[in-house]
């Protein structure tokens, strides 16, 4: 393969853009900065590696957040995978939509409450650090997926070409995984004091 | 094009079509089984999905906010070192 000057010119100017993006990602991932700065690192090497399999310019951003996750998952996944991320996986993957929706019908409506009632801003104020653990406690498959769309602002197609999955599967995880990832911050709400306010009331 | 999602005539959709839809819509994803306008009018009868929307687009921005990350000096060094090196 022979690379061209404006490859590196363009390449650089690409990972000067998306640097941020790919950090923030892979700090999600792996939970730990020097290990973030690694993943990172290695996937831009493996990028300019590849470079020449990038077939379409504007499609700069899910070609390289895929190798970011290929190199997550051969490297640092398999040194961290926990006993439920399997069946999450499966769960992402497998189950019917309906089932995820069904699951936020019978939700009771206290998170609903909770977002309309005075202590808000209260809530609002440790909100951050609460999402955070939230999102960190997701199974990888829903965590990325909603990072690409919801942080990084790639469309459906753009996560599906990123993760190798069909469009409909992303659909799909991100039903589940913002219905997790609510499920999750109404347990870090309530752990943080909603209950008693809320009972009190 | 989009006269398709203007042109609801008698398909109102349930609280079940609108929180199936609810992460493509605001994700501005919607395909074309729901159209906009459908999960539009019902969020305008129902209070309960109302809210849920206005939580998600809510902790959307949350998510958002939270998640934004400025790449630490150290790491800039080392890639910007290592494109040099390419």
């Amino acid at each position: 393969m022979t690379i061209k000057a404006d490859d590196k010119v363009f390449f650089s100017r690409c990972i000067e853009d998306n640097m941020d993006a790919l950090y923030g990602v892979a700090l999600r991932l792996t939970r730990r900065q020097a290990d973030a700065e690694d993943l990172v690192a290695e996937a831009v090497t493996k990028a300019w590696i590849s470079i020449g399999t990038l077939e379409d310019k504007g499609s700069f951003r899910p070609w390289v957040f895929r190798i970011l996750r290929n190199c997550y998952i051969s490297d640092y996944r398999k040194k961290s995978i926990r006993p439920t991320e399997a069946i999450y996986d499966e769960l992402a993957d497998g189950s019917e939509d309906g089932d995820v929706c069904s699951m936020l019908m019978n939700e009771a409506d206290e998170f609903l409450t909770w977002w309309s009632n005075p202590e808000k801003e209260f809530f609002a104020n440790i909100l951050g650090d609460q999402i955070m653990a939230a999102i960190d406690e997701l199974p990888d498959s829903f965590r990325v997926t909603i990072l690409l769309i919801n942080v990084e602002g790639l469309t459906y197609d753009e996560a599906a070409e990123a993760l190798g999955i069909p469009k409909g599967t992303v659909r799909s995880r991100m039903k589940r995984g913002r219905t997790l990832l609510q499920k999750s911050l109404w347990r870090h709400a309530q752990d943080a004091g909603l209950k008693t306010c809320h009972n009190s009331k | 094009m989009n006269d398709d999602k203007k042109h609801t005539t008698h398909d109102d959709i349930g609280c079940l079509e609108a929180i199936e839809t609810l992460y493509a819509y605001l994700d501005g994803e919607l395909d074309d089984d729901i159209s906009i306008d459908q999960v539009e009018k019902h969020m305008e009868h129902c209070k309960s999905c109302y809210s849920r929307k206005d939580v998600e687009r809510a902790l959307s921005e949350h998510i958002r906010k939270a998640n934004r990350k400025e790449t630490p000096a150290a790491l800039q060094n080392r890639l910007r070192n290592l494109m040099t090196d390419f």
